[in-house]
């Protein structure tokens, strides 16, 4: 017994409780102290200041219009096309089991066809076949395409390997019933750079943030445990989110203090992955391009 | 074995058949066995990965073992090995019978769900010999000290469990005796004196069909064409049908290694007027692979002291380099393919040992990795054929760690063996009769680097181990070659261990009854 208390009295580590201070899960989260940048070197300041109320972004009607649609499903990190995933669409940009408004197959090319809306944010998601286990339900929020006679788009499936994988890598399990988050805080518009020194951190809508979230960033697009906030990449993951409805928001520091610079709103399902990006300078994801905002008349004319 | 493969050996049961010119003889060893397995909360049945399938079951296993070898004169030896229904479940479980319920044949469906070959030849060497040693060339067993490292997976060397993946290498190498030689030539040192060494090559790989991630980028050298380190994602599949004929000619992607063996064999040594078995010994293999820098030393020493009661045996590993060929990159460096391998590996054991008692306790620790990402690559596991208790590392790690890491990277399933962690294994037999022997063991083992997704750390976690064991055994020799083994343990898996989030432990505990009945010859 005398040899075994030996070996093992190592193992736990000790954790000396005295005059630590309890941080929140916000100061867990939110500490970095870079001043955000993005690629292009736009200045991120122009877009949105933070004390000021959050962009409002009206799509002209004249270019919201159901046109034909042609989709490649591919997978999330290896872009090979993924043949029999089903894919649903919801025009109301917000999931909901079972009341898609569309609902294609893609074929052995991973090519999908139906209609989709023009500078109208759709919710779509992707799965194979449960019982084969090849890939996880995944969801990506707040599409947004530019207007135009037909619309062609690389729609995400996310491999059970991935799923499994990328968390583990990180260090972290993806406990049954808990889900995934992941996007990339992009700058200004949609079509901006990705934005290094950013974090993000996840609370309920309208409520607290998560006690139990493990949020992670990438380097070069590949998973780090060493990255603290984005890198040049811009990518993020939160996992062990619990079903609900969640807003992701993006904090950056201006040399003072941490500044709340944009939110996207998100549903989680279980065991699935929900990938939604953030713009600095916007509230709850949804951004247009600038291509909507004025009259697709006009444009013609 | 990588020494006892030209020594011969001899068991009890082996069929030797010698011509009549006494020249030739020809021996066949090996065994037939069956094991059936009944484990109960192995699988949680409340987690919707299995379906609702009942959290108890059984299933049997059984295998062929043919190990025939050809010795002329003690000059020139052929050796093979054989399996023929290699692990394969009893009964047809291939659709063979038109009607399940009429079944008769059965099938080589292993407890993976996947057919097997009926038979196959895994082995095939021979060995001459020469005025300055003895050479072997051919595809041979590796086997080495306790079998941490190289482990032959022959015969029935585990107390519990069986062994399934015996370590093989494709190999030419010659071994002496240097004093013997050193006598001959200059009249200096014993020839008699058990020293053995011996070098070797390894050809492990001539083209690589693993997806390549390499690099075209030298982060050294500003002109070598690369942007930027985004270069360096730089990815080749590798498909059979891209070979042209002179694929093999591409001598960078090669993979080989120089064995170096130096070992003192001492048997039945006069020590203090004491019969004594003493061995020491030291291996070394240095592995190469061009395109990836690969340069990687593995070295492993092995010591066994036997006198009277008294047992002492500890074999240690290290294995120390460099490679770019580990396709877990750190982006947070220049290289982000470039790691340095360092893992590491232990274990003893010491006890008392007499025909109707033994007690030992062992110990050992198996190097482990919490970040896989970073610039370190230090965990490996323990050959998993060297077996410590029958649930803990044989079923729990082994299915977590190869459902957490999946297919794309298998390179880090434990497959059973002493994975990330530190053990104490103390055991006990006695021998109620001759040829009945009674076991017992207790195993206890703690994380040595939990890497958050296999192992918890310690902060999202309460508990110091990752579980605990009590193994019982009842073993009886009959029939000179009939060996029984009936086997049990009962475990408790800790918070330490996902096995929740896998479907695997329900309550966090399993327990198992197996036995095994062979023909060894």
């Amino acid at each position: 017994m005398l040899m075994t208390l030996a070996l093992f009295a190592c193992a736990k580590d000790a954790q000396d409780d005295t005059n630590v201070v309890e941080l929140t899960r916000f100061e867990k989260e939110i500490f970095v102290s870079e001043a955000p940048v993005a690629e292009s070197g736009i200045d991120l300041g122009d877009c949105h200041t933070p004390d000021s109320e959050w962009p409002v972004q009206v799509p002209d009607v004249s270019c919201q219009a159901e046109v034909p649609m042609t989709g490649v499903v591919l997978d999330f990190q290896d872009d090979v096309p993924v043949e029999e995933a089903t894919t649903e669409f919801f025009w109301s940009d917000l999931y909901i089991a079972g009341s898609s408004d569309q609902m294609v197959v893609s074929d052995e090319s991973g090519i999908v066809t139906g209609v989709a809306r023009t500078c109208d944010p759709y919710t779509y998601s992707t799965y194979t076949d449960p019982d084969l286990e090849e890939t996880v339900l995944t969801i990506q929020a707040h599409n947004v395409m530019p207007p135009g006679a037909s619309i062609s788009d690389d729609l995400n499936s996310v491999s059970t390997l991935t799923y499994q994988l990328i968390p583990g890598l990180l260090g972290v399990v993806v406990a049954p019933g808990k889900g995934v988050v992941a996007g990339t805080v992009y700058g200004c518009d949609r079509d901006g750079d990705p934005v290094e020194f950013a974090q993000v951190i996840a609370r309920e809508k309208g409520g607290d943030y998560l006690e139990d979230q493990d949020v992670f960033y990438f380097q070069n697009e590949f998973p780090d445990q060493n990255q603290e906030w984005t890198s040049d990449d811009g990518l993020w993951i939160i996992a062990n989110v619990p079903e609900s409805e969640l807003t992701i928001e993006v904090w950056t520091w201006n040399g003072t203090e941490h500044e709340l610079r944009g939110t996207t709103d998100l549903v989680i399902i279980p065991d699935s992955i929900n990938i939604a990006n953030a713009y600095v300078g916007f509230e709850g994801g949804v951004v247009y391009p600038e291509s909507c905002l004025v009259s697709c008349e006009e444009n013609e004319e | 074995m990588l020494l006892g493969a030209f020594m011969l050996t001899s068991l009890a049961g082996a069929v030797e058949v010698t011509s009549d010119d006494g020249d030739t003889t020809l021996t066949l060893e090996g065994y037939y066995r069956l094991r059936v397995h009944h484990f109960s909360g192995l699988y949680d049945p409340s987690s919707e990965r299995w379906r609702d399938e009942s959290g108890a079951g059984r299933y049997s296993t059984q295998r062929l073992q043919l190990r025939p070898s050809i010795n002329f004169s003690d000059r020139a030896t052929f050796f093979m090995q054989a399996e023929a229904f290699n692990n394969t479940l009893m009964g047809d479980n291939e659709d063979l019978s038109s009607t399940a319920v009429f079944a008769g044949t059965g099938g080589n469906t292993g407890v993976d769900g996947q057919p097997g070959q009926n038979f196959a030849v895994q082995r095939a060497w021979t060995k001459f010999s020469t005025p300055a040693g003895t050479v072997l060339v051919g595809r041979m067993a590796s086997h080495w000290g306790m079998g941490l490292l190289a482990n032959d997976g022959n015969g029935f060397r585990n107390n519990w469990g069986e062994a399934y993946n015996g370590s093989t290498f494709d190999r030419i190498m010659f071994a002496t005796k240097p004093l013997a030689i050193t006598q001959a030539a200059f009249g200096v040192g014993n020839a008699d004196l058990p020293l053995i060494f011996a070098v070797g090559i390894d050809r492990l790989v001539e083209d690589p069909l693993k997806q390549y991630y390499g690099t075209r980028c030298n982060p050294s050298d500003p002109d070598d064409g690369c942007a930027d380190d985004a270069d360096n994602d730089w990815t080749e599949e590798r498909d059979p049908s891209q070979r042209r004929d002179n694929w093999w000619t591409d001598n960078d992607d090669d993979v080989w290694q120089i064995a170096y063996v130096l070992a003192y064999r001492g048997e039945d040594l006069d020590w203090g007027g004491n019969s004594t078995d003493f061995s020491l010994g030291g291996l070394a293999f240095n592995r190469h692979q061009r395109e990836t820098d690969s340069s990687i030393w593995v070295m492993d020493a092995h010591t066994k002291l036997r006198q009277r009661w008294m047992y002492v045996e500890s074999e240690g590993y290290a294995i120390l380099g460099q490679s770019r060929a580990i396709a877990l990159p750190d982006y947070g460096e220049t290289d982000p393919l470039a790691k340095k391998v360092n893992i590491w590996g232990a274990a003893a054991r010491t006890g008392y040992l007499t025909p109707g008692l033994d007690i030992t306790l062992e110990g050992g620790i198996a190097s482990g990795d919490d970040q896989y990402t970073d610039a370190n690559f230090t965990g490996r596991s323990f050959q998993s054929d060297y077996n410590v208790g029958l649930i803990l590392y044989e079923e729990i790690l082994s299915r977590v760690s190869r459902y957490q890491w999946g297919d794309a990277a298998d390179g880090l399933w434990s497959n059973g063996g002493v994975y990330n962690s530190k053990y104490l294994f103390p055991q006990v037999r006695y021998q109620l009769i001759p040829g009945w022997n009674l076991h017992a063991a207790f195993l206890v083992a703690a994380p040595h680097r939990p890497d958050g997704a296999v192992i918890a750390k310690a902060e999202d976690s309460e508990s110091a181990i990752l579980g605990w064991e009590v193994d019982a055994a009842l073993k009886i020799d009959f029939q000179e070659q009939m060996r029984f083994s009936l086997e049990g343990a009962y475990a408790q898996v800790s918070d330490r261990v996902p096995n929740d989030v896998w479907g695997l432990a329900a309550d966090d505990q399993v327990w198992t009854v197996q036995s095994r009945i062979a023909y060894e010859f």
